[in-house]
């Protein structure tokens, strides 16, 4: 299937399908490197909120009219369609959420009331705080402790250290797919495996790896997996729980109020089933049409070509930076993902990120919302490239260039 | 020329001489041996970090000295902020800081109440993402002066 796409993957072309690609900022063409932090927008995902709203909107599950059935029924597409691409059993697995956060946060509360002070959540030092903060609330809540898996200076996590942590009185473990910082991607299958074996659930904050590489969340067989859709080319505001069927069930649920609802005397509610449960209040339903039009825009060109084409520029830029003296780059994992990390001696990122700014290319710097990693590296943070497939190696080279003038004028 | 993007630009003025050197050698920079209050200044955005000392000196004067692991702009600002404020008496700091914070803000320091060199930050305005990090000194200053004033009570 990837080879016989290898020809038609024309990047010219598909960066034609991405408006916002074609402006300059500061008088020189944009250079959008900060994927890892928002991808940008395919015309089919922008056309596809525009003509829901033109043609279709209405609330969801709730009129016999004709405009709520069709929303419904773009509604649930999405859903179908994010199953399907994820490969989970059926649609009831798929919660639409906020985003990976709410995801998160979704699954800590709703443990709330299973949590016994006795019990230990274990996470890992190279965790965005959306998956630190809401297992600090929960133990907070429940008197449970946290315990934090270390990593060695590559940014791999040392999985014998793991292993120890994980005991009998483990009941979540949640870690990340890919480092949002480092790029590392962490062998999950293995870990889950390794958890399951102590009954423990494991769930995958998946943020930076969807739409990155394949994810079939049955062979990984993780319990939950988190993502959101404006990392996978469609909007902000809209993301997506996945959760194995009979757990969501045994899951209170995180929010109340209309859609979640069956029945609603003054005495007492029954809940609905799944997926409502989980989703209180009128959906982002635009947000989940668009959504549903980014997996299909990815499978149009299909992702494995895409991740070959993120692979040969990030390759690139580790080639390209190593040959500068004074870049120390942070993270270096054998398997990785197009997310690459560096500082530079004596001078701190965000300076580097001003005067990269002026020459049109956008670059995150910064703890990237991982401040214990940047302790564990003793650095007050990182410049950050994150690469998409509508990167190509030229937009590398202007950067390293404007990273040599950055430093002489520093310096 | 390949550099010739960095000419000519609202970038050369903010990365100016003055700025460079102060940031890269920022005066009253590192932690005295004594000291009589000292507060830290964080800016959760990007991780600039500051801590300033405080301490008398002869004939009421007082001298602040700060440690940063802040960018240029926040370590320029320490050492300039510090070199206006020292030998000031007591009573007038707290004002200082105000005006300088509000001409920082409004890039409109001016050089009748501030010295020259102060002038370097009115740049700043022209780049809002970074408006934060020269105003972390001030603001930790500030606060020292209020925690200060409070313990003394």
């Amino acid at each position: 299937m990837s080879s016989s796409n290898k020809n038609i993957f024309n990047i010219e072309e598909i960066r034609k399908d991405f408006p916002i690609l074609d402006q300059e900022i500061n008088g020189a063409p944009l250079i959008y490197f900060d994927n890892a932090a928002s991808t940008q927008k395919p015309k089919a995902v922008i056309n596809a909120i525009k003509s829901y709203y033109e043609n279709d909107h209405s609330n969801v599950h709730r009129g016999v009219h004709s405009l709520s059935i069709r929303a419904t029924e773009l509604y649930e597409a999405s859903r179908k369609k994010v199953a399907d691409y994820i490969g989970a059993n059926n649609t009831d697995e798929i919660i639409f959420t906020k985003g990976t956060t709410d995801s998160i946060n979704l699954v800590a509360s709703s443990l709330t009331k299973s949590i016994q002070p006795s019990d230990e959540i274990v996470i890992t030092t190279m965790e965005h705080h959306s998956n630190i903060v809401p297992w600090q609330e929960l133990c907070r809540r429940t008197g449970a402790s946290l315990k934090v898996a270390p990593i060695d200076h590559n940014g791999e996590l040392i999985i014998d250290e793991l292993e120890r942590l994980l005991c009998k009185d483990t009941k979540i473990l949640a870690l990340t797919h890919t480092s949002n910082t480092l790029g590392t991607i962490n062998p999950i299958k293995e870990i889950i495996t390794m958890a399951h074996h102590l009954n423990i659930k494991v769930l995958i904050d998946g943020a930076q790896a969807i739409g990155h590489q394949n994810i079939d969340v049955q062979d990984l067989d993780c319990d939950f997996y988190a993502f959101s859709g404006h990392k996978i080319y469609g909007p902000t505001g809209i993301g997506v729980l996945y959760g194995k069927e009979d757990l969501l069930n045994e899951l209170e649920p995180y929010q109340f109020g209309g859609e979640m609802i069956l029945k609603v005397t003054f005495d007492e509610t029954t809940y609905n089933s799944l997926p409502y449960k989980f989703e209180a209040g009128t959906p982002n339903i635009a947000g989940a049409i668009g959504l549903g039009k980014a997996i299909e825009y990815i499978e149009s060109i299909n992702l494995n070509a895409c991740v070959k084409q993120e692979n040969a520029v990030t390759e690139y830029s580790l080639k390209k930076l190593k040959d500068l003296s004074n870049i120390k780059l942070i993270g270096n994992s054998e398997n990785r993902s197009s997310i690459v990390s560096f500082t530079i001696e004596n001078i701190h990122p965000h300076d580097i990120g001003t005067i990269l700014n002026q020459r049109g290319i956008a670059m995150r710097t910064g703890h990237h919302c991982t401040m214990p990693l940047m302790d564990f590296y003793e650095i007050p943070g990182t410049i950050r490239a994150s690469f998409s497939f509508y990167n190509t190696e030229n937009e590398v080279d202007e950067m390293v260039a404007a990273l040599q003038t950055a430093c002489k004028m520093l310096g | 020329m390949q550099d010739a993007w960095l000419m000519n630009m609202e970038l050369q003025d903010l990365y100016q001489k003055t700025m460079i050197q102060h940031g890269n050698n920022p005066l009253n920079f590192g932690k005295p041996q004594e000291y009589e209050h000292t507060e830290e200044g964080f800016n959760a955005l990007c991780g600039d970090k500051i801590n300033i000392y405080f301490r008398r000196m002869e004939n009421k004067v007082i001298n602040f000295s700060f440690v940063s692991v802040g960018c240029i702009v926040c370590k320029a600002s320490g050492s300039l902020m510090t070199e206006e404020l020292n030998k000031k008496n007591l009573e007038n700091v707290a004002t200082s800081i105000d005006n300088a914070m509000i001409g920082i803000n409004k890039g409109n320091l001016k050089n009748n109440f501030f010295s020259n060199e102060l002038m370097t930050l009115n740049e700043i305005k022209k780049f809002p993402s970074r408006l934060k990090c020269a105003l972390l000194p001030w603001e930790t200053a500030m606060r020292l002066l209020k925690n200060m004033k409070n313990n003394v009570r």
